[in-house]
């Protein structure tokens, strides 16, 4: 019985895979639309800047940081790329490649801070979330707040609104991503920074160089981010991606990613940001003003870090008891 | 070194560009001395400077507090809803207050007994009490017509606010003991832990203060304006941690003063006003703040490693 339990409480992604089973139930009972498969694949193309977002922040939350500028960058990015577009000549494949640099440019940036100077994450990608968010607002020019796409740009809206081809890419940046983390030497040195850096740093291995990469791959994610939601919306907006970093840090925390480093899953934010999926088409069928949403995430964030703790302290207890069996057993 | 190190104020160098700047906009600006555009700037510098001193004490124990703007929005309308309804100022302000240390009681909970690292504590507070604000007003601005507060608001009363805060927040902090606690705490909790200070508590009434001046900063806000709108103070947080950033204390905990924070918000709210004076336009101002954080962060750095040499 202890033996099951402890098996069970050593799954991370479970909390949230019951929490959104649940979800998910009610709303097909209370709101029937809520099933329908085309509706749902809206919802998953919708979420696919998050989930790509959600990924990334789950390596760089796995190695103990955190990147609260995510959502400003695709801010950014996505102004870039429509101003690109519209004003100038620049060909689709250029002004794409463009947007995704100037994300990689703000990861790097925030990478080199924090691994070169030694200064914290929370700071440094605080003053990014202003500086990128500002310079959306400068890049958009004097008095512009929304960025149509030029006509000559359709077939990137219909890539982004009709075919599956964000959710593919999302799909498939899960499965590096749990690659990476799992099978590589690279995601085992990002855990390993996670769990005790100085310790990590003592066996040789190039902590700065790992934490540089991985903030420069978030700053990638929010850059593909950008231009996914650019494309859906067929417009970039100076409040393109106002608060995704609160769903997405909401979502890698519920799905069982530990705020203090050194546990990850993929499986689990991913799992994390189709709940805040399925909580935004559940609401927006009911009708219920997307406030309380934004009302239920928070409370969501606080109780999955609350969640963790017990569920740690929990298996540590379990886990002594174990050992105490054991040594008596020998 | 000859120089004696220690009779320098950790404020001059911050406080040599406050007057650097300013002497250059003189120079440079006819409009920027003017009384007209130094009560501008008087008024806008009250209610992030209130934030900011609380923030003050909040980084000094080595926390953050993203909720503050929140807090602000949901404690001012309390105030201004009541007053719309024809409550006396003082039930008013009592009410704000009640709303605002419930608010800093809350996220103290969170980051003490459930142990939450403050800056996600206070990011998921920080939605729960934005939407709860804008809930309850339904985003509607309240204005008001009979204004019980405008005595605050009015001629020199809301820097005397501030000037008032600063002064008790520097004593507290500088000669009681709650105010020896604090830094201890922030310069390394496990010691003052172990020397029998009550790190808990201390935290938790750092974040009840915070919540307090949060409410108390929304009232001078009504005061001044005769209005309140959910949004109004949106983005206030990242002002005040900017300035209390740019002021000297130190994000790593243990170092900072009141003093150096009112230096911080001057220079911030002097560089705004600066921006649009010289022609840059407004939108540049987030760009401003931003890169002074990180510059504020990466000296405050250096001078460490220096010290530390």
């Amino acid at each position: 019985m202890r033996r099951m339990a402890l098996r069970l409480l050593s799954i991370k992604e479970l909390p949230v895979a019951i929490l959104l089973c649940s979800v998910c139930l009610y709303f097909s009972i209370y709101a029937p639309k809520f099933a329908d498969p085309s509706g749902l694949m809206d919802v998953a193309r919708q979420y696919s800047c998050h989930a790509l977002l959600a990924v990334c922040l789950t390596l760089v939350i796995a190695s103990g940081g955190i990147d609260i500028s995510v959502g400003s960058v695709v801010g950014l990015c996505a102004v870039v790329l429509a101003s690109l577009l519209s004003k100038t000549k620049a060909d689709m494949a250029s002004a794409c490649a463009i947007s995704v640099g100037v994300g990689i440019l703000c990861g790097a940036f925030n990478g080199a801070a924090i691994s070169r100077l030694g200064l914290q994450p929370v700071v440094v990608t605080l003053s990014m979330m202003a500086t990128a968010r500002g310079l959306a607002y400068v890049v958009a020019g004097p008095g512009v707040s929304t960025i149509s796409l030029p006509a000559s740009a359709h077939r990137l809206v219909t890539l982004g609104y009709e075919s599956n081809l964000p959710v593919v890419i999302v799909i498939t940046c899960a499965a590096a991503a749990y690659a990476v983390l799992s099978r590589s030497s690279f995601g085992r040195y990002v855990i390993a920074i996670g769990g005790n850096e100085q310790a990590a740093r003592l066996s040789g291995i190039d902590v700065g160089r790992v934490k540089l990469v991985l903030y420069a791959v978030a700053g990638a994610g929010a850059g593909l981010g950008g231009i996914l939601t650019t494309a859906m919306m067929s417009t970039a907006t100076t409040d393109t991606g106002l608060g995704y970093e609160f769903e997405v840090i909401t979502a890698v925390l519920m799905g069982g990613t530990s705020i203090l480093g050194g546990e990850a899953t993929v499986l689990g934010s991913v799992l994390g940001i189709a709940m805040a999926a399925a909580l935004n088409r559940g609401f927006g069928l009911m009708g219920i003003n997307d406030l309380w949403r934004m009302m239920c995430l928070g409370l969501l964030l606080i109780s999955a870090v609350a969640m963790e703790k017990v569920r740690r302290s929990v298996l540590s207890s379990l886990e002594s008891w174990r050992q105490i069996v054991f040594s008596d057993v020998r | 070194m000859s120089w004696p190190r220690k009779r320098v104020p950790r404020e001059f160098p911050t406080l040599t560009f406050l007057v650097v700047l300013c002497l250059l906009l003189t120079l440079t600006n006819r409009n920027f001395a003017t009384t007209a555009n130094l009560r501008t700037l008087g008024a806008d510098a009250v209610a992030t400077g209130i934030l900011a001193i609380g923030m003050t004490a909040v980084i000094i124990t080595r926390g953050i507090d993203l909720s503050v703007a929140a807090i602000l929005s949901l404690s001012a309308l309390a105030a201004a809803s009541l007053m719309a309804k024809g409550f006396t100022a003082h039930g008013a302000i009592a009410a704000a207050a009640f709303v605002g240390v419930a608010c800093g009681l809350l996220n103290g909970i969170l980051i003490t007994r459930v142990l939450m690292p403050p800056i996600i504590a206070t990011l998921g507070t920080m939605y729960v009490f934005q939407s709860a604000a804008t809930l309850a007003s339904e985003g509607q601005c309240i204005i008001l017509e009979h204004n019980p507060v405008a005595a605050i608001g009015s001629g020199y009363a809301p820097i005397l606010v501030l000037g008032s805060t600063a002064l008790l927040a520097t004593g507290i902090l500088q000669y009681t003991r709650v105010g020896r606690y604090i830094y201890a705490v922030g310069g390394s909790e496990e010691s003052a832990r172990l020397s029998g200070i009550e790190a808990n508590l201390i935290k938790m009434f750092v974040y009840v203060a915070n919540g307090f001046l949060a409410a108390l900063s929304g009232i001078v806000m009504i005061a001044i304006g005769s209005t309140f709108q959910a949004n109004d103070a949106q983005g206030y947080e990242l002002a005040a941690i900017a300035a209390v950033v740019i002021g000297g204390t130190s994000i790593n905990g243990g170092r900072g003063s009141v003093a150096g924070t009112l230096i911080g918000v001057a220079i911030t709210t002097v560089l705004r006003n600066g921006a649009i004076l010289v022609g840059l336009e407004a939108r540049w101002a987030q760009v401003i703040v931003g890169v002074a954080i990180f510059l504020a962060v990466a000296a405050d750095k250096i001078r460490r490693e220096n010290l530390v040499k």
